[in-house]
Formats: C-alpha cells, structure tokens, sequence
C-alpha cells in the first residue's frame, strides 16, 4: 500500500475555500463592472443612437425615458440649495462696487467701426446697419459702471422669420426712411436704458452713412449725485445713393438737410 | 479656448462666493454662426469637441451647476451675409464632436432654423439638437407672437416626442416686433401653442431673460427663475 499524501487537515479545509472565494470575488467584479443595460422590460433599447431609429415605438419611448430622467428646474434647485455652501475662496470679501468717477477715457473715445468685409456688420443683431461709429461711453446708476455707446444707421430690413419662410425677405419702405439708433453692447448695466434710442429720418433717402459725431464738452462729474446728462451728440450723415448730406441732433430730436453736392 | 473657460469659472466662483446669491444654474455659451465654415465643414466637429472638452472643465461649486449653451439657428439674414446659413448637418457634426468630451446638458436657446431655412435644416435635425441627442435639451426663443415663434416649435414637437426646458425671452426688450414678449408671456406663448395642439405641460419652468434685461433696469436674478 503506497503511502498517501496526507495533507494536514487545515490544508484540505482552505484550499476548496480559496476556489470558492476567487469565483465568487470573479462573480462580484463582473455584477459591479458589467455596462448597465438600457434594455428596458418592453425590449427597447436606448443606450445607442435611438435618436436615428426610423422605428417610431423607440424614439418614442427613448425620449420618454429621457424625459422621466431629467430633473424639473424645481427639484434642481432644490437638489442644490440642500447641499452644503462652500466658499471658493476662503478670503472672499464682498465689496461694494464704487462709482468710476470722474469718466474713464474708454467712454471718450469717437470714431467709426469698421465691418468685417466677410462677415459684414455685427453682433447679428445690427442687421441692415448701413454705418456704425462709437460715441463714447455712458454710465450706469450711481456711475458704477461705464458702457460704450453705439450710434448706427439701418435700413428698413424686414426679418423674413415675421413674415413667415414662404414670404422671401423683402425691403419694405423703410429702407427709403433710415433709421439711426443707438446701441450698448456689452450688456450695459442698470439705468442704461435711457440711452437706447431710435430715430427714424423723416425724408426718404435710401440708405445713409454716418460721416461725423461730435459733441459738446461735457462737464468734469466726480460727484455721483450728479446726474449724467441726456444725449447731446451731433450725428453728420451722408445718403448712399443721392450723395443728400444732413445732420441729426439727438438734444432736440432735429434733422437738417442740405443740398445734394453736385457731382 | 482657455482664456473663455476662466472668464466662465472666475465669473461662477464670483456668483458662489457671495453667500447671499442664490443656487443657480449657469452656462456657458456659444452659438451657431461661423461664416468662413461650409455646412460640410470638419471644423463643426472639431469646434464641438473643443467646446464639450472646455465645458467638462469648468468645475461646479455647491451654489453653481455648470450647463453649456448654444444658440443654434440658421442665422439666414441675406441682407448682412449674403448667401451664408449655417445648415443641420453641421450642427449635428458639432454634436458629434460635443458628446464624447462631456456629460454636461447643452441647451439650444436659438429659434426654429427649420422654420427659417427648412431647405437646410431638415425637420429631423432640429429636433436631434434640441432634444433628441445625448445631453441635447432647449429653451427656444420666443420674442414674439407669430408663426415664425411658438407655433414653429409645435411642428418639432408633433414630429416627435420632445420637452422643452423653458423659453428664451428677450423680456419687453428691443426686437423685430416691439415691444418684444416679456418673459412671461414668452413662456405662456409656447405652453399655449403646445396645448393647443395637444402637447399639455410639456413647457417646463424656466425662462431666460436676454441682455435686452438690463435695459429694463431688472435685476440680473431674473435670469434662469423658475416660473
């Protein structure tokens, strides 16, 4: 009788455990990394591009699932009002914002912008600018803040979107009336609205170009109880087509026309 | 595209840290009209993984939920760009590039560009990006009444399933009609058209009020209020 290896009885315990442990340690990585199916109960998948489907039941029911998925504007905010506050930066000190006063020199500037000759006038919303100078700067409430002022001519262009796509975008009779306007573009701030006018010329000539602004001196303001004083710049326009010249006074609201130079 | 995502981070960490602000949800924006780049155009896609890269960079604070954001439109106006628009393809290109950098929801707050240009823009491809891509969701413009406004939205929606995060308003401000829709009107144009056409409560309660806000003297708060 050959002699058996006789392993020690710990050693016939533990080793059928070790084999048991390592396909139950295998069993458990796999549940826990495995992807998560989007295969719901009704057989619809919506982990791919179900957006493409041409089969109506699964974007349907996809867009519903994405739908239920997303949190309502209330329970966001409730979500994240219930967190704890944490401060970016430990030293943040609130400060109050103080009156730029007397008027910094980027809001005296004058002159006229150039356009892209690509992309033409922008933002978008200058559509139908014709001419666009800067005029320099007015202030907010208690002079907090400081925008550049905008001064621009515009056609009558009608956006097609009002008048429907099937309609093609036509230039109704406001084009023969220009309009000038002004304009702040870099959100401005409280009390700025004022400034924001439309003006439309009361003589149909076509488009015009603004050749000049001028204004008079205004005086040094370092007290922000003062009020800023209501526009008062001279706009110098010239028409495209009939070369008929022209000024605008934006203080009394004023046009004046001169004879068209001869040419 | 670094010197935009500090702006954007310096400008939430500002909001988080003034403990008196409110939670908010702020995204950083972008739009859809880049004038050199043809409809099919690889930049579309390159400048929407350069976008999904530096969005899922900005960190979120405790006050602060990040968003993206981009003003998808045809941008067909013939009087300043000529023949120029933006198309479907590319913003789907966009997309394509925009999804595998980030989770972060983008929100399509321009108008219906199907409505605009409906040569270029397919009636499938504005309802992908503003609902029916991954992360895809929308608070369409809605500055006035007319067809051009809610009801075009209706026509996205009866194509298929969609929700609407809200509306964008330009809030009594300048526009093509004047005075523009304030934003609860805005709101109630889009919940109303929906209705109407049998699509109830499929507006959810978020307005954005457009800079057009300032001139009006509100406050910046009113921006992304619940209704």
């Amino acid at each position: 009788m050959k002699n058996r290896i006789k392993y020690p009885r710990n050693r016939r315990v533990w080793l059928p455990l070790v084999g048991v442990l390592i396909v139950t340690s295998t069993l458990v990585i796999i549940a826990l990394t495995r992807p998560i199916s989007n295969i719901r109960a009704d057989g619809v998948d919506c982990s791919g591009a179900w957006y493409n489907s041409p089969d109506p039941v699964v974007v349907e029911t996809c867009s519903r699932q994405k739908a239920a998925n997303t949190l309502s504007p209330a329970d966001e905010m409730a979500t994240g009002t219930a967190q704890p506050y944490v401060r970016t930066d430990p030293n943040f000190v609130l400060q109050t914002p103080q009156p730029m006063l007397p008027m910094p020199d980027y809001a005296k500037q004058v002159g006229e912008m150039k356009f892209d000759p690509y992309n033409g006038a922008w933002p978008s919303h200058w559509r139908g600018v014709t001419s666009a100078w800067v005029d320099g700067g007015v202030p907010s409430t208690g002079y907090i803040d400081w925008s550049k002022l905008y001064v621009v001519a515009r056609t009558g262009y009608q956006n097609p979107k009002d008048i429907g796509p099937e309609v093609p975008p036509t230039r109704t009779n406001g084009e023969l009336y220009p309009r000038i306007n002004t304009d702040i573009l870099d959100g401005g701030g409280p009390g700025m609205g004022r400034f924001i006018k439309d003006w439309t010329c009361p003589q149909p000539i076509g488009d015009i170009v603004i050749t000049n602004i001028t204004n008079p001196p205004l005086p040094t303001i370092t007290n922000p109880n003062v009020p800023y004083p209501e526009l008062q710049s001279v706009i110098y326009f010239k028409a495209k087509e009939s070369e008929q010249i022209g000024t605008f006074d934006m203080a009394t609201e004023i046009w004046t026309f001169e004879p068209a130079p001869k040419k | 595209m670094a010197w935009a995502q500090n702006i954007a981070q310096a400008y939430i960490d500002g909001y988080n840290d003034n403990s008196a602000h409110p939670f908010a949800a702020i995204a950083m924006g972008t739009n859809s009209s880049n004038y050199p780049w043809a409809c099919i155009d690889g930049q579309w896609n390159t400048s929407g993984a350069f976008w999904g890269y530096t969005i899922n960079h900005l960190i979120s604070r405790s006050r602060v939920n990040i968003k993206s954001a981009n003003d998808i439109e045809s941008f067909y106006d013939p009087s300043q760009f000529g023949t120029w628009r933006t198309c479907g393809g590319a913003l789907l290109s966009w997309f394509d590039g925009y999804t595998p950098q980030t989770s972060v929801p983008n929100y399509d707050f321009g108008d219906n560009p199907h409505s605009d240009v409906p040569g270029d823009w397919s009636i499938d491809q504005t309802w992908q990006v503003a609902w029916g891509r991954p992360g895809a969701f929308n608070m369409p413009e809605i500055y006035c009444n007319g067809s051009g406004w809610a009801l075009s939205w209706v026509t996205i929606r009866a194509y298929k399933y969609m929700l609407f995060e809200g509306v964008t308003s330009l809030n009594g401000g300048p526009a093509d009609c004047n005075p523009s829709l304030t934003w609860q009107a805005s709101w109630n144009s889009l919940d109303q058209a929906l209705s109407n056409a049998g699509y109830p409560g499929y507006v959810q309660s978020y307005a954005i009020v457009f800079r057009e806000n300032y001139y009006l003297d509100r406050p910046l708060r009113s921006m992304l209020q619940p209704k």
